[in-house]
């Protein structure tokens, strides 16, 4: 009976969760002080390319959309509705997100490397681009680096796949070779799908023919 | 992962004109990791580290000293703050094929986003679920904070 009883009085103590459980036997938890009214809330920032943005906040009980920087709302349950957006100060942005915003990675870099007609073989020009891109890991110590290759649109799309996968790959090495752990380089190719300049089928042309290493 | 790095090039010998993705589907990685943070996947705990790879359905966990940042396969940039839980729940990032999407669920937590590529190829397709709505997203920068959940 005695442990039965001490039993009940631990299962109260999880219940509450908080250091403040009383130690007498059971009785009927008190009601909870309702909490302050606690908003989530949402803001809008610049985009870093200037670029317009927006944001729409969509709950059962309502919608409200963002457009301009540093517009936010706030929302307290998913059952209510978001207020309507007013403008933040931008103090009170850093003092609530500046640690996050702080946090934010530095955005991938992307080097693009060119090839002759039908070759595999990097021109001399982007071969001299090597180091930027070994040094650009370093210094990032970068674990994800996407190698993809694309073909001008001279031969069928398998065969530019095909192409496009090697010049990746041929790259890809080159980049292991120097010390790149190859776990960390991700090959792909678009073959002739993402061309840099548009063309009709059967077109030669430079810019096209090109290997992009993104370094993040 | 020789293995399927063989399966790889098997799969593009035998003239499959689709992109395989790396080995084991990385959908982003970490850049920096602070405090307690940790990632789950399935049963397993994993302490966050700088230079981890970052696959579907990891869900990104702080602790009260915790800070995360990573950065997705399309350029996307995260960074998440103590206290947080954020699933990647959706990552299609296939620009040969015009296959996009990217959802996030931030169970709770604090919230930093800067747009990447996914965003850019298909505005529409990028949504942060958390628990008091959905943000829709188009191609932009911006910050939540979850509070009293």
């Amino acid at each position: 009976m005695a442990t039965k009883r001490l039993r009940f009085g631990w299962a109260w103590l999880l219940l509450l969760g908080s250091g403040c459980a009383p130690k007498q036997a059971p009785v009927p938890p008190p009601a909870p002080p309702a909490p302050p009214p606690k908003q989530s809330l949402v803001v809008l920032l610049p985009d870093p390319e200037g670029k317009p943005g927006g944001i729409s906040v969509t709950n059962p009980a309502g919608t409200e959309t963002l457009s301009q920087p540093y517009q936010a709302v706030r929302v307290e349950r998913s059952d209510t509705a978001p207020t309507a957006p007013f403008a933040m100060d931008q103090a009170e942005v850093r003092r609530v997100f500046g640690a996050v915003l702080d946090g934010l990675p530095a955005p991938e870099v992307v080097f693009t490397l060119y090839f002759g007609e039908g070759s595999e073989a990097l021109l001399p020009e982007s071969q001299a681009q090597l180091p930027a891109i070994l040094n650009a890991i370093r210094e990032r110590r970068a674990t994800a680096i996407s190698v993809i290759g694309h073909t001008d649109t001279t031969a069928d799309p398998q065969f530019n796949y095909r192409l496009g996968r090697r010049r990746a790959q041929g790259l890809a090495d080159i980049l292991r070779a120097r010390g790149v752990d190859s776990s960390d380089l991700f090959v792909e190719s678009h073959g002739d799908t993402d061309l840099a300049v548009q063309t009709a089928r059967g077109v030669a042309e430079r810019r096209n023919r090109r290997v992009e290493v993104i370094v993040r | 992962m020789p293995a399927s790095r063989t399966a790889c090039w098997l799969l593009v010998l035998s003239g499959l004109t689709f992109p395989v993705l790396g080995a084991e589907n990385v959908v982003g990685s970490v850049k920096a990791a602070q405090g307690g943070a940790v990632v789950r996947r399935g049963a397993d705990s994993i302490p966050a580290r700088e230079g981890m790879h970052l696959l579907l359905n990891d869900i990104l966990q702080t602790s009260a000293d915790g800070l995360l940042g990573v950065i997705l396969q399309d350029g996307t940039r995260i960074s998440i703050g103590p206290n947080t839980e954020l699933k990647i729940d959706r990552f299609l990032y296939e620009p040969a094929e015009g296959k996009f999407g990217l959802l996030l669920r931030l169970g709770r937590g604090v919230l930093a986003y800067i747009s990447g590529k996914i965003a850019q190829f298909s505005p529409d397709s990028v949504t942060v679920e958390t628990p008091v709505g959905v943000l829709g997203l188009r191609g932009t920068h911006f910050a939540v904070s979850i509070e009293g959940i």
